[in-house]
């Protein structure tokens, strides 16, 4: 049985991605009000008729806030299928054949994990052009680095037991070793991966969006409001940008802390972090 | 655009010569440092680049030198009273660190500090009034070298909330990388040797356990100095900070390539001398690495 | 043999227990034996039994949760049990009694050199210069047939058997009354293994240490040692010389332990080991804790009470109802 700090980490991880996933799908159990209209004046602070105060054009921060779930997770969920669909296949490619193949893509997928994502990401978002699935296929780029190591790692290690010398020179087709063998560690070793490369989308598409390059207006998404709700800063006029950004933070940790979890069940060896 | 001003313009660009050539010619041109003008401000790239990065570097390195001072000092300090009230604060305290996205804690800083409380400069990286004379383009530097006190602080004044901003993620996820390493060296059959040795604890903290700590923090570091450069754009564009990020950032609204190029390319040739750094630096602190073991 | 001095080391009914959450673990139940100077006790026994318990003890440094919660063990007359921790550290350790562990790779530092490892004994214990005691390590070196020039060498540059003397050398740098070593040679193969052993009764008798081996081995036992004490689930079931051991092992566990090692002498015989598995010491047999196991069938004595080591021979001490 994991140790308490570890059951701890989970349940609050799992209830928080809960949370946001009830969001996903039912916005409008939690706020009555749409993210497109407009309730009220401009820049109204928080108050109990406008819980988290009005944005710029007069529209309530807190719908915005709560239909903006939908976006990043979206973006977040292309991201994260791109990502295994390459990464996952490309390692397995790379573990089992070695040599010069895994070499080579070994390197490419170094340059890729290396290169600052947001860097990146803002090419790709000007190249391809803002829209959801773009921001994914950005994001995925840097993250598909993570899902590839992980599974060239396993296949490496599983390959090498000696269980698996013994069943090719029995004749097993390459196939059978791969899906009796190497996929079974792959889901249970993915599953923290895939939380954490969550938390790391949401925030990849979060910056993009507050950078004025993600998803165009009027979109609710939670960096692209925290954006538009800098120039008020300097006035004192906080709300527009601060509740997108608690949004954000509250979803990154979630997934974090599912993702510890999760790594630290699936591997104890890692349980002391 | 009329059609002979459209040729012109192919050709000054090179487009019109075979892609093979002109992919070249780009790589060519990155290490020569020759490339190309900016469509938009007429000048050269390689000089812009030159005179922004500076600001990017002072700010980059300020930032780590916060993340790796404090992280580590942090991550020791957990480690060593595992499982007290303090280990468990600063795990809760560096978890938040990990989290917060870096455009937030930023505005944040912003907002409460500068704008509510006052006590530190919005933004920019100088105050027009105390600017020093420009020797190396570092503010701090340049304030030394110019014995020139007011701007010192002033630059001071001005670097710090952005590079505790840029700096928080990596500080925390220094201090849990350390934490974890120190942990797990001080679970190892030879800290039981130096215990029945006799020596002092202070000793087998320093001497034996964190010598062996350290190897993988290192080169996780260098992975985040990559990082960081891309928390700089964010940094950079919420401080008005006049850096690398800054102008990738404004290139990228007007989608001057010749600058994005040029930024990107600048950015590869720096990876490659980090990771060269990250290889020198394992050699150093891990013998078995020497002698191929 | 004794030699008729007071032992150098005397341990009396120790007691060290591990507090778990599942129970307590009684690791070290009651033991008592002794050392003497120029001699080498072998505490014998299989995995689990307390040996290394018992050796951590008496350098005072069982990790939590376990603690010695009674005993005496007595030093040359110093008690080491009442000592505080400081007190441990600065006299005892490593001056008074060092430790050899078992898998000398891992019992060293492996980013520190083996001559930076031995010096510091010396700069810390004896005030030492750097320059000094890393001389002094090349003359530790020298002594023990390694050439000193290798101070400057990781542990992992080192041959398995080498390690194990350098290991040595450096327990013995600061001329300990007592030395314990835990399995020294169970990570070597068995050609450096019989090298080793020669030479540590060598170094033994030259220096007329008091030397504790600890190992499940019952060969390496006969090979080098004294007197041994067989343990058994935490106590201590058959006390004795060696020789008197191998000619008439009284307690039934000992006679099992003998059969189930091959002899390349006499006639062909079935290898036969002892039944069952060693218990469980949180909740360890009712009575004798051998008698699950004992062939000699258990009598309600057995079953109900704990037999206490009796003197069955001179000198040969046994804990069982049937010897009585």
């Amino acid at each position: 049985m994991a140790p308490k700090s570890t059951r701890i980490t989970f349940t609050i991880g799992l209830a928080i991605v809960l949370v946001l996933i009830f969001l996903f799908f039912f916005p409008q159990a939690v706020s009555p009000r749409n993210p497109y209209d407009i309730y009220d004046s401009p820049f109204c602070p928080p108050s109990w008729k406008n819980l988290w105060g009005t944005d710029t054009l007069g529209r309530d921060v807190y719908a915005r806030c709560v239909y903006g779930s939908r976006y990043s997770l979206t973006a977040a969920l292309v991201a994260l299928a791109l990502s295994s669909i390459a990464g996952v296949p490309l390692g397995l490619l790379s573990g089992y054949v070695g040599g010069k193949l895994d070499g080579f893509l070994s390197v490419i997928m170094d340059t890729f994990y290396l290169f600052p994502l947001i860097i990146l990401g803002m090419l790709v978002s000007v190249v391809l052009g803002p829209t959801l699935v773009n921001l994914g296929i950005a994001a995925a780029i840097g993250i598909a680095p993570s899902f590839y190591r992980v599974v060239r790692s396993i296949t490496l290690s599983v390959k090498t037991r000696t269980f698996v010398e013994a069943e090719k020179s029995m004749g097993a087709s390459s196939s059978y070793i791969v899906f009796r063998h190497i996929m079974p560690y792959v889901s249970s070793s993915t599953s923290a991966l895939l939380s954490l490369s969550v938390a790391s989308a949401v925030f990849v598409v979060a910056t993009l969006g507050f950078l004025g390059i993600g998803i165009p207006p009027p979109t609710p998404e939670w960096g692209t409001d925290l954006g538009e709700g800098r120039a008020g800063v300097a006035t004192g006029i906080w709300w527009p940008s601060t509740f997108p950004g608690l949004m954000v933070f509250f979803a990154v940790i979630g997934f974090n802390l599912l993702g510890d979890a999760l790594a630290s069940i699936f591997n104890p060896r890692l349980r002391r972090l | 655009m009329p059609e002979s001003a459209r040729i012109r313009m192919r050709h000054e660009l090179g487009l019109d010569q075979p892609v093979h050539m002109q992919y070249l010619s780009y790589i060519f041109g990155l290490f020569t440092g020759n490339y190309g003008t900016s469509w938009w401000a007429h000048e050269n790239v390689w000089n812009m680049i030159v005179i922004y990065f500076p600001a990017t570097f002072e700010l980059v390195v300020a930032a780590m030198f916060f993340a790796i001072v404090v992280g580590f000092i942090t991550g020791v300090l957990a480690a060593v009273r595992r499982d007290t009230v303090s280990d468990h604060a600063l795990r809760g305290l560096t978890l938040f660190g990990i989290s917060l996205p870096i455009f937030w804690i930023a505005l944040m800083l912003q907002l409460i500090i500068a704008v509510e409380l006052g006590w530190l400069p919005v933004a920019g990286n100088t105050d027009p009034l105390f600017t020093p004379h420009r020797i190396t383009g570092f503010m701090v530097l340049d304030s030394i070298l110019g014995l020139n006190y007011m701007a010192l602080i002033d630059s001071l004044k001005h670097l710090i909330m952005p590079a505790i901003a840029l700096g928080l993620y990596i500080m925390a996820y220094v201090s849990r990388l350390t934490r974890a390493n120190l942990v797990e060296a001080l679970s190892q059959d030879y800290i039981v040797t130096a215990r029945a040795k006799g020596l002092p604890q202070r000793m087998i903290i320093y001497k034996h356990a964190l010598k062996n700590a350290i190897i993988p923090v290192i080169t996780v570091t260098i992975y985040q100095f990559a990082w960081l450069m891309g928390g700089s754009v964010v940094t950079e564009v919420i401080f008005s900070w006049p850096g690398i990020g800054w102008l990738y950032f404004q290139a990228i609204l007007i989608r001057d390539f010749p600058i994005i190029q040029g930024v990107c390319g600048f950015v590869a040739i720096w990876l490659g001398v980090l990771l060269f750094l990250m290889d020198l630096l394992t050699y150093h602190f891990d013998p078995r690495i020497r002698t191929g073991w | 043999m004794g030699e008729g001095y007071a032992p150098v080391l005397d341990v009396r009914n120790l007691k060290t227990y591990y507090f778990l959450r599942q129970g307590v673990v009684k690791a070290v139940d009651d033991v008592s034996f002794q050392v003497n100077e120029n001699e080498t006790v072998g505490l014998a026994g299989e995995s689990g039994c307390g040996k290394s318990t018992v050796a951590f003890s008496l350098l005072r440094l069982v990790p939590p949760p376990g603690k010695i919660v009674g005993g005496d063990i007595i030093l040359s007359g110093e008690a080491i049990t009442r000592k505080s921790e400081s007190e441990m550290r600065r006299d005892i350790r490593w001056k008074k009694i060092a430790m050899c562990f078992q898998d000398s790779m891992n019992a060293f530092n492996p980013v520190l050199t083996i001559g930076e490892q031995i010096a510091e004994t010396f700069v810390v214990h004896e005030n030492m210069d750097k320059h000094e005691a890393l001389q002094k390590s090349e003359e530790l070196l020298n002594i023990v047939g390694i050439d000193p020039a290798r101070v400057r060498n990781y542990p992992h540059e080192f041959s398995g058997g080498m390690r194990q003397r350098a290991m040595i050398a450096m327990a013995l740098a600061l001329n300990p009354k007592l030395v314990i070593l835990d399995e020294p040679t169970t990570a070597l193969d068995v050609i450096v293994q019989a090298q080793v052993l020669d030479w540590i009764k060598d170094v033994q008798q030259k220096m007329r240490l008091a030397t504790i081996l600890i190992s499940h081995d019952l060969s390496i036992i006969a090979k080098i040692c004294d007197r041994v004490a067989i343990f058994y689930a935490g106590k201590v079931v058959e006390y004795t010389d060696v020789k008197s051991l191998f000619r008439e092992p009284i307690h039934p566990y000992s006679q099992g332990l003998m059969r189930s090692f091959p002899s390349t002498r006499g006639p062909k015989k079935r290898l036969e080991s002892v039944s069952g598995f060693p218990p469980d010491l949180i909740d360890p047999p009712s009575g004798c804790r051998f008698h699950p196991r004992c062939e000699l069938g258990s009598g309600d004595k057995c079953r109900r009470e704990d037999p206490g080591m009796v003197e069955v021979r001179p000198g040969h001490y046994v804990a069982c109802h049937l010897t009585d």
